[in-house]
């Protein structure tokens, strides 16, 4: 039997893991281990997740974990941050948590410039409680609650946190949006982040574009379209702000 | 010709949400949250195909929840919620402003326990910790009751002016189906009149609410708000009643009981559990023990003189709390009971369990069981 190449910094007893089949949380979690080990950071990071899918990471790697109320995790991966600032505190959370329950959290952590690294799953959909309709569904698209499509008339348009953030942080923060679709560009956008956070610099943000074929309610072929061909076009792909590149990687 | 009623089977989460349609709700703020979500989808689907016409708010979560409940509730709106566990912590602080604004909201809490650690599973922490919030409890045990009391919370709440909180189980009730009839709309209508609130946010008749008050009228406003609770059990009454009348359908009113008249061993519970603990009764019954069970519909106020008067002489009563009345051994409702019985009815034994917390099944035979152990005490 050939075993597949798996990051050290996994925690092998609890794979595979728990996600759906076709979820893209597994692709953002194997390029975030892999960066933990290629920054050799293991035995210092402090894993937060929040409440929703993301919550189903809490046992991935073989690091120091902690879940939080929704929406909080960014506050409690300050917290920690604050007290032990030699730490790596990598907070991971889903745009339920990061653009709705806990957007006043993102929004005041990044004006603050707190020196954390934040990674946001957007799958356009609250996804754990069964597909209803999140800050980033796109106009039209169908969920639990938008049964006849989002209409901006009445709900607005989907939420841009890169683009936001990028507005209101300090010089030093680092504010990607990264896509599981793009494997390699994800692991150099997570390193980034994580680089740093650990040379100190400021906030460090990358929302990663992923997919949800259960509560799409897609097939491998329709799963990769939507993502590809409906929210990469949306949720344009690239670096916002960088104080490793000037111009940032588009 | 009248309509006859209708009987299908659902689940508790989507007899809630028929019964809210029914109600013809105007306003439905609503952020999902396990086990609750089901009621927010169905309503949210109503909205869009146009049974319910009403606007259905997305919003960001369970403190904006409320927050645009209370202010819809202003402006004259019928508002009605949903949340459970954690989103109902969530809220807390705009719960006072709802029941302290004297809002009539009306909000299902599908219970489940608390964070911290995480369950999604059903125990009574949740809603008995908004004990002191101001808002009238109600704790169901079917869908069918759950159906019911919505309707009649609607009333109850808009003619007192008092924001409440309708409790059932998450996944024993929420997404179990049972069999459910719903009375014809005319009879629902007849029995709940539209909302018309004795005073609204108005453009054209200027006022501010919720503002400032010195130590005097903060105080007359708070003492209101106490009297009022109390004064509510009537009402409650009163509601049940007429429902029973134009339905044919009772659940009981501040209180439900079985075989309690010559019981010396009463069980006492709320919510999915107490539906079970009848079947318990049964069981100790056909082992020779006078069982009888007192089910608590009211859990605020709580229906203290309903009590005194029901329980049979020299009863020992089992209270089963699926909660922890923390600082004191044993459960929130053994204290709410032996408060109300002190000084009242000292022929009465009080013993008391705390079990199921996080879920755990509580089947009749269990139960039974336990409150043999308890008699031996």
């Amino acid at each position: 039997m050939i075993t597949p190449a798996v990051p050290k910094s996994w925690y092998l007893p609890t794979k595979p893991h728990k996600f759906c089949p076709g979820c893209g949380h597994g692709i953002v979690l194997k390029a975030l281990g892999e960066v933990i080990d290629e920054l050799e950071i293991q035995d210092q990071t402090i894993f937060g997740c929040d409440i929703g899918c993301s919550l189903l990471s809490w046992d991935f790697f073989a690091c120091d974990s902690t879940q939080t109320h929704h929406g909080r995790t960014i506050p409690v991966m300050v917290g920690i941050k604050r007290s032990r600032p030699e730490l790596i505190t990598i907070g991971y959370m889903g745009d339920g948590g990061g653009y709705s329950i806990g957007s006043q959290h993102l929004l005041n952590s990044a004006v603050r410039n707190e020196k954390v690294t934040l990674i946001l799953v957007n799958n356009t959909n609250y996804g754990m409680t069964g597909g209803q309709m999140a800050p980033t569904t796109l106009p039209g698209q169908k969920t639990e609650t938008s049964p006849y499509g989002r209409d901006p008339e009445t709900t607005g348009y989907p939420t841009k946190g890169p683009e936001f953030l990028a507005e209101v942080t300090s010089e030093g923060a680092y504010v990607a949006r990264a896509t599981v679709s793009k494997y390699k560009q994800l692991k150099r956008f997570l390193k980034n982040a994580l680089r740093n956070q650990i040379e100190g610099n400021g906030f460090s943000f990358v929302e990663v574009l992923s997919t949800c074929p259960t509560n799409w309610r897609t097939n491998a072929q329709q799963t990769w379209h939507f993502l590809e061909d409906e929210m990469e076009p949306y949720f344009p792909v690239g670096e916002l702000k960088s104080p490793f590149s000037k111009g940032g990687d588009k | 010709m009248k309509a006859a009623a209708q009987v299908i089977m659902d689940t508790g989460a989507h007899a809630a949400a028929l019964a809210v349609k029914s109600a013809r709700v105007d306003v439905v703020p609503g952020y999902p949250i396990t086990p609750q979500t089901a009621i927010m989808e169905a309503l949210a689907a109503m909205v869009e195909n146009g049974e319910l016409h009403a606007r259905f708010i997305p919003v960001e979560g369970e403190h904006s929840a409320m927050a645009a409940a209370v202010a819809a509730s202003a402006a004259g709106a019928r508002v009605f919620t949903a949340t459970s566990a954690n989103g109902l912590l969530y809220m807390h602080e705009v719960l006072h402003m709802a029941s302290g604004g004297r809002l009539p909201v009306v909000m299902c809490n599908v219970n489940r326990g608390i964070f911290a650690p995480w369950t999604l599973w059903a125990d009574h922490q949740d809603s008995f910790a908004q004990r002191d919030t101001g808002w009238i409890q109600y704790h169901c045990s079917s869908n069918q009751e759950v159906f019911n009391t919505i309707l009649q919370a609607f009333r109850v709440a808009e003619q007192i002016n008092i924001p409440i909180m309708v409790n059932f189980d998450g996944f024993a009730i929420s997404h179990c189906l049972m069999p459910l009839t719903l009375p014809p709309q005319e009879d629902i209508d007849r029995f709940l009149p539209p909302f018309e609130p004795e005073w609204r946010l108005d453009p054209a008749h200027p006022s501010s609410f919720s503002n400032v008050t010195m130590a005097a009228e903060y105080a007359t406003f708070r003492q209101m708000l106490a009297d009022d609770i109390l004064a509510a059990i009537p009402l409650v009454k009163q509601a049940a009643r007429e429902y029973q009348e134009i339905t044919g359908m009772w659940d009981g009113d501040t209180i439900d009981t079985y075989r309690l008249e010559d019981a010396e061993v009463v069980a006492l519970a709320v919510n999915s559990m107490a539906a079970e603990l009848r079947l318990s009764v049964d069981i100790l019954r056909q082992q020779g023990i006078k069982a009888g069970l007192l089910r608590p519909r009211l859990v605020v106020p709580f229906p203290s003189e309903d009590i005194i008067q029901v329980l049979p002489r020299n009863a020992q009563v089992m209270v089963l709390d699926r909660n922890y009345n923390y600082g004191h051994p044993g459960g929130i409702l053994a204290q709410e009971l032996k408060g109300a019985l002190f000084g009242r009815r000292n022929d009465i034994t009080v013993k008391n369990r705390v079990m199921g917390i996080g879920g755990i099944d509580l089947p009749r035979r269990l139960m039974a069981d336990e409150i043999r152990a308890m008699m031996e005490e």
